[in-house]
């Protein structure tokens, strides 16, 4: 087993294109963090109230409201816009906080859905190209136990998983720091919840391992690594299609959001499919990380515990994926 | 066949893609020690049956055992095997040692031990030189020298080469059959299949013919050419020849040699017989000089393995090749 993932090991360190898309991951986030934060600031509310107590003056007067009614009038809408005014500003500066240390490993890691479909490109890439090549062959001649074999190749790509979410971490203290150099620190952010925030980086990992056994078992079914994305996308699709179907029977509906309404009693069987248990999963992680349960002005909470389901799905899809492959793998002929 | 204990075993072998048996009851018992030739036309079960062995395909029924052991992906035995199947496939973006390298550490190999033989199993193939180019933009020789490299880089005690020579130049032939020659001297045993029939006369002590996933001639590779031997005896005239007919006829069957006539056309009396016997070489003169006849020539003809080949696996008569030496030097 050593051997092999000795043997990994060096494939993987000379293998250009994995380099480049095991480095995109970490670029690509530090784009969207940048980008994100950009947007989050140059949307700044400013809430000018001499201009706007004359734009409500003029609107009230304009209507043909009588002067000795229109003092109280002009301050009710006043306080109204104010309040949501204040409001927007409350969440804005929610939004723009994310973007400061320690808040930022959250919003580096609850937005690595790309992280993700990297990892797919990544294995059905490795694993496609030794039948695209022929070399599961020479593979197999030079180490026969096929399990071994796979074994140490979901290992590997569980390490490339990693090192990509140890460099997305790293970006998670980088880039606030860099914000802060350039001059452009973000509100002080509230505390984060080290317990939640542990948990999102276990549940990234299995997410990881669930992904990497997707692409596996893809690969091997149709021995191919161009083949078993077509399939990747086809399924995405078929799945939001389904999700979109049941989501029309109330008893599957689950209030439309975040928020704990009106919810069907199986709800929780649509967190069960593989890519919308992953988005689940990291929205509830991350909130409960970030302690954002309640956005403001919200009318309830983000209900916490549904990220259990999910992620216990994930845990099983993970096992499920795997198994296949494996029993693929074993009993395939390798006529490469 | 030697009751010598067998290192690679077969009992009713069977393969079936689809509705076509690839491999149709293969029975093979590869002594130990010596090269193994495997031979058949195309799609007659050779590399199938490899693969087989390897592990790389299961058989639909039958078993294989590699040093008495039933072969089965993983299975210990194939530790003690290095095996070129079909054209060697290669990670392109690796240099050729790395790919060595790949191998060696998936064979378990010590560090230190790829290090030191992955340059000399490269020397050895003639492809020092290209150790650090990618393989992805090697020849097709280049890749073959390369996957033999692979096969002997851990000194395995079975070596399985299929098509070994294919893509070679002719000096990549002659280094590649120097290479089998001197591994069968160490004591490794080959297991050889390949097309060239004259590379498998030359270096193989057995060989078994494959036709439709069947083996329908297996032995000695000597043997199995004495089988066509005939002895070749020309007179100065047609009317001597067919004094002689009869003589030699008591002798074993005899027939004309197409290529000896009265007429350059080919269509003349013959001035050369064939005859098919045991009888030596002095015993034919002995009773023709005694009839008064005197032959010109007199000369064992042996078939190659390629006219016994095409006889096994096609329509064609066995055809007697050049003369080879005086009749009285050949033992019968």
């Amino acid at each position: 087993m050593r051997g092999l993932l000795r043997a990994d090991w060096l494939r993987f360190r000379k293998r250009g294109a994995l380099q480049v898309m095991v480095i995109a991951v970490p670029v690509i986030a530090a784009f969207f963090f940048l980008a994100g934060y950009r947007t989050a600031v140059a949307e700044t509310i400013v809430f000018d109230e001499q201009q706007m107590r004359q734009q409500v003056t003029d609107e009230i007067l304009g209507a043909g409201v009588p002067p000795d009614q229109a003092d109280e009038m002009i301050q009710q809408q006043l306080d109204q816009v104010r309040a949501g005014y204040e409001l927007q500003r409350a969440q804005q500066l929610v939004v723009q906080s994310g973007y400061g240390f320690p808040q930022s490993f959250i919003v580096v890691l609850g937005n690595a859905t790309f992280a993700f479909l990297a990892l797919i490109l990544i294995t059905s890439t490795t694993i496609g190209d030794e039948f695209g090549w022929g070399t599961v062959r020479s593979s197999l001649l030079a180490s026969s136990d096929r399990r071994r074999f796979l074994l140490a190749r979901v290992t590997a790509l569980v390490g490339v998983a990693i090192v990509i979410f140890a460099a997305l971490l790293l970006l998670g203290i980088l880039l606030p720091g860099l914000l802060a150099v350039i001059g452009s620190s973000p509100p002080a952010p509230p505390p984060i919840n080290p317990g939640w925030l542990g948990l999102l980086v276990l549940a990234d990992l299995v997410i990881s391992i669930t992904m990497i056994g997707f692409a596996t078992m893809a690969t091997l079914l149709v021995r191919s690594g161009g083949l078993a994305l077509v399939g990747a996308l086809v399924y995405i699709v078929i799945e939001g299609a389904l999700l979109a179907l049941l989501s029309r029977f109330p008893v599957f509906q689950d209030g439309g959001g975040e928020l704990v309404q009106n919810v069907g009693v199986l709800h929780w069987m649509l967190n069960v499919f593989p890519f919308r248990a992953t988005v689940t999963v990291l929205d509830r992680l991350a909130v409960g990380a970030g302690r954002v349960e309640a956005y403001p002005g919200s009318n309830g909470t983000v209900d916490l515990g549904e990220a259990w389901p999910p992620l216990a799905a994930l845990v099983v899809w993970a096992a499920v994926f795997l198994l296949i492959a494996f029993w693929r793998f074993r009993r395939m002929d390798i006529v490469e | 066949m030697t009751d010598a204990p067998a290192i690679i075993e077969t009992r009713g072998l069977v393969k079936r893609f689809s509705d076509v048996d690839a491999v149709a009851g293969i029975d093979l018992r590869v002594p130990r020690g010596g090269v193994y030739g495997f031979l058949g036309p195309n799609g007659a079960g050779k590399t199938t049956t490899i693969r087989i062995l390897l592990a790389l395909i299961r058989p639909t029924r039958g078993m294989s055992l590699l040093f008495d052991e039933p072969v089965s992906p993983g299975a210990a035995a194939l530790r003690r095997v290095g095996a070129l199947v079909e054209r060697p496939a290669f990670y392109p973006y690796l240099s050729a040692l790395d790919n060595l390298g790949v191998v060696g550490r998936a064979r378990s190999m010590a560090p230190d031990e790829v290090a030191r033989r992955a340059p000399e199993a490269l020397e050895r193939v003639g492809l020092a030189d290209a150790a650090k180019r990618k393989a992805g933009r090697f020849s097709t020789g280049m890749r073959q020298r390369l996957g033999i490299a692979a096969a002997l880089l851990d000194r395995p005690e079975l070596v399985i080469l299929d098509e070994p020579t294919n893509g070679l130049d002719p000096s990549g032939v002659v280094d590649v059959r120097a290479i089998i020659a001197g591994l069968a001297r160490d004591g490794t045993t080959l297991f050889l299949s390949s097309h060239v029939l004259p590379e498998v006369e030359q270096l193989c002590d057995h060989v078994a013919i494959l036709q439709a996933g069947r083996i329908i001639a297996e032995g000695e590779t000597q043997a199995m050419l004495r089988v066509g031997e005939r002895l070749y005896v020309r007179f100065d005239t047609a009317e001597d020849a067919a004094q002689a007919r009869p003589i030699l006829g008591a002798l074993g069957p005899v027939e004309p040699d197409a290529g000896a006539r009265t007429a350059t056309d080919g269509v003349g009396a013959p001035t050369a017989l064939l005859v098919d016997t045991h009888a030596g070489g002095s015993e034919v003169v002995r009773r023709l000089t005694g009839a008064g006849i005197y032959p010109a020539e007199l000369s064992l003809r042996r078939p190659s393995l390629e006219s016994v080949f095409i006889e096994l696996t096609g329509d064609h008569p066995v055809a007697t090749a050049a003369p080879a030496e005086p009749a009285a030097t050949v033992p019968k």
